[in-house]
């Protein structure tokens, strides 16, 4: 985790490595919402963003255990949210392999040069998409989190002891006076 | 044909309170909306209004009070939505009521979306406070 290294002197709001199960993905999202010391309309969204985020971690992550309270095997990975003056940034990370971070990078490549309407009009085409498909993901979770953030989405692939990590990262600019 | 009354909870997932009346046609979807097995879940709420429009037949007037959901129960509701624009478009009478908090809440710009998606138009119906 460079990055968590890196910005240790700044402000950690939350820092987890461990299971994706939902139960988990719950919990926190409890803690996001209720007890992080940030303003409503910012916990709100860091709320929907991780929702988001981390259910692709349970997904898609190549490390998996089982958790026994649900008996299903899950996504292992880390996230943290850390604030800075103006910005609070939020990232995931989980192993990936090289097929994952093309299909990651062409979609974030799309997603990215998209205006408010452009992502609203992408999130309704691949919504129709899986529907008409009926395919059990809606496959717009990451367009969610560019419209719930208003900011890029970052991705950096990052090789680790023999094996490699989707780093995932957006920020909610703070409102300024 | 029974109703379809679901306890919504918090704490393990988020499900909602689901109040779906087969004698007076009045459908309630209220609260929040994030769980492991959307489908099975929105599943059983879609096959009750199928069966209510071939069996009964009578006016729907669905009230969906959701506060926040994901992306995964948006396609659900979706197919709902659906669903419901079919029997208007054969003749049922069918009223969508959308209630939200505030016109910056993403379930608002969701609820324009599907209306222009879809091709039925929603009551939107602003709520005092959060479900």
């Amino acid at each position: 985790m460079p990055y968590l290294l890196e910005n240790l002197s700044e402000e950690i709001l939350f820092f987890y490595k461990g299971i994706f199960s939902y139960p988990v993905i719950v919990e926190i999202s409890h803690h996001i919402r209720n007890d992080l010391m940030l303003e409503d309309n910012l916990r709100e969204k860091l709320f929907a963003i991780f929702v988001e985020l981390a259910q692709n971690v349970n997904s898609y992550s190549l490390q998996r255990t089982k958790a026994s309270i649900i008996n299903k095997e899950v996504g292992v990975g880390a996230f943290y949210i850390i604030e800075y003056k103006n910005c609070v940034k939020i990232a995931t990370l989980n192993q990936v392999n090289d097929e994952q971070i093309q299909k990651l990078n062409a979609r974030l490549n799309k997603i990215n040069v998209l205006d408010r309407k452009g992502l609203r009009a992408l999130k309704m085409s691949f919504r129709n998409e899986a529907i008409q498909d009926k395919a059990n993901s809606g496959n717009v979770g990451l367009v969610e989190v560019a419209l719930k953030s208003a900011n890029p989405i970052l991705l950096e692939a990052i090789h680790f002891q023999n094996a490699q990590y989707a780093l995932i990262t957006t920020q909610i600019n703070k409102k300024t006076d | 044909m029974q109703d379809l009354i679901i306890k919504g909870e918090k704490k393990t997932y988020f499900t909602p309170d689901v109040n779906f009346s087969a004698s007076t046609g009045i459908c309630t979807i209220a609260g929040e909306s994030y769980q492991e097995e959307t489908f099975e879940f929105f599943n059983k709420l879609t096959a009750w209004l199928e069966e209510y429009i071939v069996k009964i037949r009578k006016p729907i007037e669905m009230n969906f009070k959701l506060t926040y959901f994901n992306t995964a129960s948006a396609r659900a509701i979706q197919e709902m939505v659906i669903v419901l624009k079919k029997y208007k478009d054969q003749g049922g009478n069918v009223t969508i009521n959308w209630y939200y908090v505030d016109e910056e809440d993403s379930t608002y710009e969701e609820a324009e979306d599907m209306q222009a998606q879809v091709g039925i138009n929603f009551n939107m119906i602003k709520m005092e406070s959060n479900y």
